[in-house]
């Protein structure tokens, strides 16, 4: 699936990924891929300063642990950002039942 | 597990725009990643090649990482700010007559200053692309530069024997707003994330 396709929902996707509890980002690039067969494989650099980005809005937030002798910041759902993942899958999901609808070919109502 | 000197060569590559923080934070993935192509492909050169391919380039990387950044943020809400501010000023002043309030010119020439390179420090924060400690220390200089110079507007309005007039409220308001958005941004602005 190319990149752009994804403009608008990637941070629905990357709070989705962290719904289950913390985890890191590579671990959140890893979690997509797998969640959708291999289809979604984000570049592990484009996902931290998404990351980031939710961090700051409050929507998830970070924390350091040590783990196997290097520094690995985890990130977890804050209730805004439960909220927010709410919010998201409502939209999509309204989204895709009016895109699906109109790409079934129906015809559409007609002008004046 | 020793890491291939590819990937250092990657890190050392995105060291020279991000802050340290975020660098290491960037080598527990790069380092993670490179774990398992190596697992997977079994040859270390070709596992390196694959967690960089994997990554992305350098550029792309810290290009992210400059939008994302607060600093970038802060400057883009002053500059959107900056017109009405200035508006709400310029017709309080004017009505005021502020060409007749005793302040010197040194002090007029001073607030001038102030104001341009605080626009251009924003500016500069705002169209930056690469390099995060640019953003960040542009974003800082012209935050405190707006944020002095509406402290100077109110406390020159409350010294000065300046008549009330109902066009200070919004300049008053949007000054006092705009420096509270500056101080609760400035601590994000200068930790290391």
């Amino acid at each position: 699936m190319r990149a752009e396709a994804l403009k608008g929902h990637l941070d629905g996707l990357l709070l989705a990924a962290l719904e289950d509890g913390p985890r890191h980002g590579y671990a959140v690039k890893e979690a997509l891929r797998d969640a959708t067969d291999g289809k979604l494989d984000l570049p592990t650099g484009t996902v931290y300063p998404a990351l980031h980005r939710l961090e700051q809005a409050g929507l998830i937030s970070g924390s350091w642990v040590v783990v196997a002798g290097r520094r690995r910041r985890t990130y977890e759902l804050t209730e805004d950002g439960r909220r927010s993942l709410k919010g998201a899958r409502d939209n999509w999901q309204e989204f895709a039942a009016v895109v699906s609808t109109a790409l079934r070919g129906a015809p559409w109502p007609a002008t004046s | 597990m020793a890491c291939h000197e590819l990937i250092e060569g990657h890190l050392q590559a995105l060291a020279r725009s991000l802050p340290a923080s975020v660098v290491e934070e960037l080598r527990d993935g790069l380092i993670e990643s490179y774990e398992d192509q190596l697992e997977r492909l079994g040859d270390a050169e070709a596992a390196a090649h694959a967690a960089i391919a994997d990554f992305g380039d350098a550029d792309t990387v810290t290009a992210a990482f400059v939008r994302a950044s607060p600093g970038r943020g802060i400057a883009v809400r002053l500059l959107l700010a900056g017109p009405v501010v200035g508006l709400s000023w310029a017709a309080a002043l004017i009505a005021g007559h502020w060409w007749t309030w005793p302040i010197s010119p040194p002090l007029r020439l001073a607030v001038g200053l102030v104001l341009g390179l605080a626009v251009l420090m924003l500016i500069v924060a705002v169209r930056e692309r690469h390099h995060y400690r640019t953003v960040r220390l542009a974003a800082l200089a012209g935050a405190t530069g707006v944020a002095v110079l509406d402290t100077t507007l109110l406390a020159t309005v409350v010294m000065l024997p300046a008549g009330p007039s109902v066009l200070l409220v919004p300049a008053l308001a949007a000054s006092v707003a705009r420096v509270l958005l500056v101080v609760r941004a400035v601590p994000e602005m200068i930790s290391d994330p």
